[in-house]
């Protein structure tokens, strides 16, 4: 039974590319939509919104533009390292994941959506540099920040083996293993952040390198590639959040009594 | 962009996945590549080649048909579902708050409301600012303010701070999670310059109390300085059985 109105829009996602030890956002590129897919997705169980989950693709597997399928249907063909399929509004229940090349299927794998929720998808590398592709589902933690904190996850899905994240110097991430993520919320700005062996000062396995995060956004940053054939990046995928606080106090006026005065319990600060 | 030009894909895809490989692994080990697969169909996946997790299978949610399921392939095996790394710090936001010597009282939170910080009119409460640190952040002050005392109740639970000393502990608490802080400096400063810097959230984490001292201008009906106490982490923010 065909149910749900599959979007397949590509927004403005951003994917990042690392050159010169700088993370440049990369946009403006266009994922091309297949017509069979306006149809939607054929899956066994009802169509209603709340019976719906939003879903990104990421492509991690560098070197290689693949076609990326869900449940037999097209949803991007000639999908580049560190692009970002979506947002695809899927049924939710269980739904296959196909990367293909040409004729050739790199890998498929059944996933689990559940409604409403918004997760990334990401295709990538195992640890092992001689593993075949894996696919891991990340969830995206919308939890709502104050306008200028940043929330930010960090994954591993790179072929090396367990690292330590770096941030402005000190580990912040300690020991992610390839499919293992951290969240982190942090002020709004711009961190140099390295990538480097569990325990060890180096060498080191991608950057120093800057990453600036925004305000009141997700940003969750995939580690890709593999660090011997030189193909190490980071895929920046970028969601924006609800605002949650208030802004910072001018006066914060909490005596209006005099009492603790009278006891004589505030003149030790009276200068 | 590179564009395949496929044609419309087949409706079911039926690549036996434990034997379909890209074209430069055509020759790795059948062994290896089911051995690889057979770690993924048991979710042993994750790291495994580091040795240092062991991933547990996805977890099961509440009426889920299982991978395999599908009126696709049976053969497809699940996705990984990625987990939180051992070292993810946690974080909330407080709801109690343990003054040395063992005295609690509860944490609401609280806005800016015209350049005013409304900290509950209750003095026995006090108010945690929502715009700043949550317990447990790796970044930023974690701003509580409370009364000294009030004209209508009497004395504060934060009159309590004017006594405070450096070194002592202070312990934050929500239902499942508790975060400890150790005094590193107690300061009055005039009001009108206590936001200089009081609430910056860059820098590292710590806690920063804050009330009235000083001496009270009855005319006006408000103390002349701010009380500020600071205290930092001590370790991370951790998960506790209850809060009692």
């Amino acid at each position: 039974m065909v149910v749900s109105q599959n979007v397949l829009m590509r927004l403005p996602g951003v994917a990042t590319r690392l050159r010169s030890g700088r993370l440049r956002p990369v946009v403006g590129f266009l994922l091309l939509v297949v017509a069979t897919a306006a149809a939607g997705l054929s899956v066994g169980s009802p169509a209603s919104a709340a019976d719906t989950a939003v879903v990104y693709v990421v492509q991690g597997l560098p070197g290689t533009n693949v076609e990326i399928q869900v449940d037999g249907k097209s949803v991007a063909t000639g999908a580049e390292p560190t692009d970002i399929v979506g947002p695809l509004t899927l049924a939710s229940g269980q739904r296959k994941l196909t990367v293909r090349q040409g004729n050739t299927v790199l890998l498929e794998r059944m996933f689990t959506i559940r409604p409403n929720t918004n997760s990334d998808v990401v295709v990538h590398r195992p640890a092992s540099p001689s593993g075949k592709p894996v696919i891991t589902t990340f969830a995206n933690n919308l939890a709502a920040v104050p306008a200028d904190k940043a929330s930010v996850t960090v994954a591993h899905t790179a072929a090396v083996p367990p690292a330590d994240i770096k941030v402005n110097g000190k580990v912040l991430f300690a020991n992610v293993a390839n499919g293992e993520s951290l969240h982190v919320v942090v002020p709004a700005g711009t961190y140099t952040v390295q990538i480097v062996p569990t325990g060890q000062s180096g060498p080191s396995i991608l950057g120093p390198a800057a990453l600036p995060v925004k305000g009141g956004e997700l940003t969750n940053v995939y580690a890709i590639g593999e660090p011997k054939s030189g193909t190490m990046n980071v895929v920046v995928h970028e969601l924006a959040l609800s605002k949650t606080g208030t802004g910072k106090p001018g006066r914060v006026n909490t005596g209006t009594g005099g009492q603790a005065a009278e006891l004589g319990l505030t003149s030790l600060w009276s200068n | 962009m590179e564009q395949l030009n496929s044609p419309v894909p087949p409706a079911v895809v039926r690549p036996p996945a434990t034997t379909r490989v890209g074209p430069s692994a055509v020759g790795a080990a059948v062994v290896k590549i089911a051995l690889l697969t057979a770690a993924l169909l048991t979710g042993a996946g994750c790291g495994a080649s580091s040795g240092t997790t062991s991933a547990p299978p996805p977890p099961a949610t509440a009426g889920a048909p299982t991978p395999q399921s599908s009126d696709h392939d049976g053969e497809v095996p699940p996705a990984r579902v990625g987990t939180p790394a051992a070292s993810q710090r946690i974080r909330f936001v407080p709801s109690s708050i343990v003054l040395p010597g063992g005295s609690r009282a509860p944490v609401d939170p609280a806005s800016t409301v015209d350049g005013l910080l409304a900290v509950p009119e209750n003095v026995q409460r006090v108010g945690w600012w929502d715009g700043g640190a949550q317990a447990g952040d790796p970044f930023g002050a974690l701003a509580i303010a409370g009364h000294v005392d009030s004209a209508k109740s009497g004395l504060g639970f934060f009159v309590q701070l004017q006594r405070i000393r450096a070194g002592e502990t202070i312990t934050l608490r929500d239902s499942g999670h508790q975060a400890s802080y150790k005094v590193t400096s107690i300061r009055s400063v005039p009001q009108d310059a206590l936001a200089t810097g009081t609430f910056d959230q860059t820098g590292p984490h710590r806690l920063v109390l804050i009330t009235c001292t000083g001496r009270y201008d009855r005319a006006r009906g408000g103390y002349e300085r701010n009380l500020v106490v600071t205290a930092m982490p001590v370790g991370l923010a951790k998960p506790v059985g209850s809060t009692g």
